[in-house]
């Protein structure tokens, strides 16, 4: 039994041994296979260097290229200012004066239609800036003739947009009142509904019942005499607002000129339009 | 004696595996590194084919861009002194 135990412990050494010696175990590389990698990898490095070589030289004759025909374009612009009389300063003072009112202009295009018309002198001024550039002798340019008719079709644009003290709305199918408040071109504020109910009294008797083809007046500025509801505003509060009657105990006048809207002195809302009689 | 003879066919096998295994020859240390520095060298070159060829086209683009703009800022200088000679 010893004597087989001592053989057993022996060839399991032996094979120990056997296994962490043997290089297929240890994943070593062949000869053969090493001078295969190697030259694989130096051909591969080689055809790489070749290559960088023709491009670096390529490149550098397209950088070539490209300077001489920037040149040439400068010349050519510098001759057609010559030919204008004018120089490369001045024309761009005249495309930054140009992309400014552009700016202005866009400014005033994502106003409400509203807010445009407070804003309606800018508009007017911006008109006549245009007109001003518009005799430039630059406008010889195609680049400014561009730019000029574009700007002049943004300022049509939001001369349509302005058309005065009140825009009109057709009621369409399936349009009520804080729907079409909601709309971007009306007042992009539902709660506002109110406004356009207080402003056509006199065809909508019911709030809930609109028609198909109604012309609603959309306001775009009150009147000397009206007032605009604001949020937390009360009767006493608006009498006493200086633009007002700058005297809270004159609410009831206020009341009794706006009875048709207030059934409870008490409970006005936000956007309701108010009459405000002579003080 | 039969009993351990298995035993010893078994060591047989493994001696005669050893010596066949011993007599392969097999890349050394150095030769591995050197492999290694030249796998590297040829990928960094490989790598920067890559980027020239990259440059390359974009400046190919940019000289057609530069043709095309020659090309519009001459018809520009034509119509300019068409205007102008309209004008005088």
């Amino acid at each position: 039994m010893k004597m087989n135990r001592f053989i057993g412990v022996i060839t399991a050494v032996l094979v120990l041994l056997l296994v962490s010696g043997n290089p297929c175990f240890a994943q070593k590389m062949k000869l053969d296979e090493y001078k295969a990698q190697l030259a694989e990898y130096q051909k591969r490095e080689m055809d790489a260097k070749t290559k960088i070589a023709a491009l670096q030289t390529e490149n550098e004759q397209l950088r070539q290229q490209i300077a001489d025909l920037q040149k040439q374009i400068d010349a050519t612009w510098e001759e057609i200012y010559a030919a204008i009389g004018t120089d490369k300063a001045t024309v761009e003072a005249f495309r930054a004066e140009l992309a400014g009112i552009g700016a202005k202009l866009d400014e005033l295009e994502a106003l409400s239609p509203e807010d445009l018309y407070a804003r309606k002198e800018e508009l007017c001024a911006l008109k006549k800036q245009i007109a001003e550039a518009k005799t430039n002798k630059l406008l010889i340019l195609t680049e400014f003739e561009n730019k000029i008719a574009e700007l002049e079709a943004k300022v049509a644009a939001l001369e349509a947009k302005l058309v005065g003290k009140y825009d009109q709305y057709t009621v369409l199918k399936g349009d009520y009142l804080w729907k079409i408040a909601k709309k971007p071109e009306i007042y992009n504020d539902p709660y506002q509904w109110i406004r356009i109910y207080c402003v056509n009294r006199d065809q909508i008797k019911n709030p809930d019942l609109i028609y198909p083809d109604q012309v609603l007046k959309i306001q775009r500025t009150l009147d000397k005499d009206q007032y605009l509801v604001a949020k937390g505003d009360f009767l006493k509060k608006i009498a006493g607002n200086p633009s007002v009657y700058n005297d809270p105990t004159q609410w009831t006048k206020l009341y009794e000129a706006n009875k048709d809207i207030i059934s409870d002195p008490n409970r006005i809302y936000p956007y309701q339009v108010l009459v405000v009689p002579v003080k | 004696m039969k009993r351990y003879s298995w035993v010893l066919v078994l060591l047989a096998f493994v001696l005669v595996g050893a010596m066949l295994v011993g007599c392969t020859r097999y890349a050394g240390e150095k030769q591995l590194r050197a492999l290694e520095e030249t796998k590297q060298a040829a990928l960094s070159a490989e790598d920067q084919v890559a980027q020239l060829e990259k440059e390359n086209a974009e400046l190919k683009a940019k000289l057609a861009e530069k043709q095309e703009e020659l090309k519009n800022v001459q018809a520009e200088k034509e119509k300019v002194l068409s205007k102008l000679g309209q004008q005088q």
